[in-house]
């Protein structure tokens, strides 16, 4: 065990977190924009549009995430569309988290009962006004629990880009470690800061979501 | 239609779900002051009925007016009838206030909170003058001291209290009341229709569905009976509720009454 190995090798880690996180914040704010387009397309009450949404999210439903990966990286450029490594990352990770925060987001505001967007509308107010008033503040305390679940998945399969030769922290680590034959000091430290940093992101959000329900305590 | 004296009049309404007509044609008009309150059995259409008058549920046929003006439809220069925008309609609705079953508040605001959301939102006045009309509403209800409390620590008769100032807040030209009781537990029914009598003494224009006979008896200056659909019987509060005129009242009553 030799812990200089880490000091060495440290720069060269740390570029590669600091792409992890970039894909990672890309990746959810992507995701969560297509989940949300998503939930609006299939309330939109156009059957044709509400049948293509629920088709897609049948076939995203069925592939693994690897294998959309290489559908991506590998297929779509024999028929002409080629994207660079980073960006096909980032549409893998999108196309395929968005029907799930599709599901966390329609699942959230479904909770919330009919009865007080009526009484939303005998007072006057718009849709768009009931949407930030009245089903956001309460959408959001329901959907937080199960987001950061679904975002933390999202962060971990980020390591999966390291095949594609994304140069993110898994990867990285993977170059580190064909130079100095020390996998265990370098796997070890780098399983401890992706433990390190989704744990500290799942009580953050924990303590956001206590914030946001306070509403809710009885006692 | 114009009649300085009337809030709202409905004519010909009926609506229908699918194949299953809830009303059959009813017509009503209440004068800017009057208690009303409908009774009947439960299917009988009367929250149906509400639900027609401030178009949260728009009639199948006929026509509501508020205060001699059509309610949500307007007539195009070839004199069909449109559904009314929704920022028309929307104004409209604000002066029609609606007291529900089952409280419907928000639970994310507090009480001052679900009160001061309309005036604040709607009628666009600032935060604080809201927070003035409704602390001066609340003490009305008899609320002051449970203003910065969450719903979920209210007790269901206060819940339906704070219900009752949202709906004040917007100083309504109508509430309209829709079984406001029936959710409560019995010993929480008397606060509300204390406050709702209170109103009723205050020139406030109500419409109430409610199985309360003692409330009918000491509030409403007319009582509505409704059957499958229809006004069937309709009168003051002593000739409805000690000599009712139809069978199907007589039977209703002989329940509620024992």
């Amino acid at each position: 065990m030799e812990l200089s190995i880490i000091f060495k090798y440290a720069p060269m880690l740390l570029q590669g977190l600091q792409l992890t996180i970039i894909i990672s914040i890309g990746g959810i704010i992507c995701s969560l924009a297509l989940g949300s387009v998503l939930v609006a397309l299939s309330r939109s009450g156009i059957r044709a549009v509400v049948i293509l949404v629920r088709v897609y999210t049948e076939i995203i439903l069925g592939i693994p995430v690897l294998v959309l990966l290489y559908l991506i990286y590998f297929v779509l450029p024999e028929v002409g569309i080629r994207f660079s490594e980073i960006p096909t990352g980032l549409l893998t990770l999108t196309l395929y988290y968005s029907p799930y925060m599709a599901e966390i987001i329609r699942g959230a505001i479904n909770a919330i009962p009919t009865g007080q967007v009526e009484a939303a509308r005998t007072v006057g107010m718009s849709n768009f006004q009931i949407a930030k008033r009245i089903m956001v503040p309460q959408a959001l305390g329901l959907a937080i629990p199960p987001l950061t679940g679904i975002c933390i998945g999202l962060v971990k399969d980020s390591a999966l880009l390291s095949i594609i030769s994304v140069h993110e922290l898994a990867y990285q680590t993977k170059q580190a470690v064909a130079r100095t034959f020390a996998p265990f000091e370098l796997w070890a430290f780098v399983a401890f800061c992706y433990w390190a940093i989704l744990s500290f992101w799942e009580v953050s959000m924990r303590k956001v979501e206590k914030r946001v329900t306070r509403y809710r305590e009885i006692g | 239609m114009k009649n300085d004296n009337e809030a709202i009049r409905a004519e010909g309404i009926v609506k229908r779900f699918g194949d299953l007509t809830v009303l059959r044609g009813v017509s009503l008009a209440v004068k800017r002051g009057e208690v009303v309150c409908i009774m009947g059995p439960s299917g009988s259409g009367k929250s149906t009925l509400l639900r027609c008058l401030n178009w949260l549920s728009p009639p199948t046929e006929g026509t509501v007016w508020l205060a001699g003006e059509v309610l949500g439809t307007q007539e195009t220069p070839n004199g069909t009838r449109v559904p009314l925008p929704d920022s028309k309609l929307r104004r409209q609705r604000s002066r029609i206030g609606m007291v529900f079953q089952s409280f419907n508040l928000w639970p994310h605001r507090t009480a001052i909170g679900n009160v001061m959301e309309g005036p604040m939102i709607v009628s666009g006045i600032t935060k604080s003058e809201a927070r003035r009309l409704a602390t001066e509403i609340l003490t009305r209800v008899g609320l002051t001291e449970k203003a910065d409390v969450y719903p979920a620590k209210l007790s269901g008769g206060q819940q339906q209290r704070v219900a009752i100032a949202r709906a004040l807040a917007m100083q309504p030209e109508i509430i309209l009341f829709d079984e406001p009781t029936s959710a409560l537990d019995p010993e929480l029914v008397g606060e509300v229709l204390d406050v709702m009598k209170s109103l009723a003494t205050q020139e406030i224009t109500m419409i109430v569905v409610t199985h309360e006979v003692g409330f009918a008896k000491d509030a409403a200056d007319r009582i509505l009976f409704m059957d499958e659909g229809l006004i069937v019987e309709e009168g003051s509060p002593s000739e409805f509720l000690e000599n009712p005129k139809e069978e199907r009242s007589r039977q209703f009553l002989e329940r509620y009454l024992n």
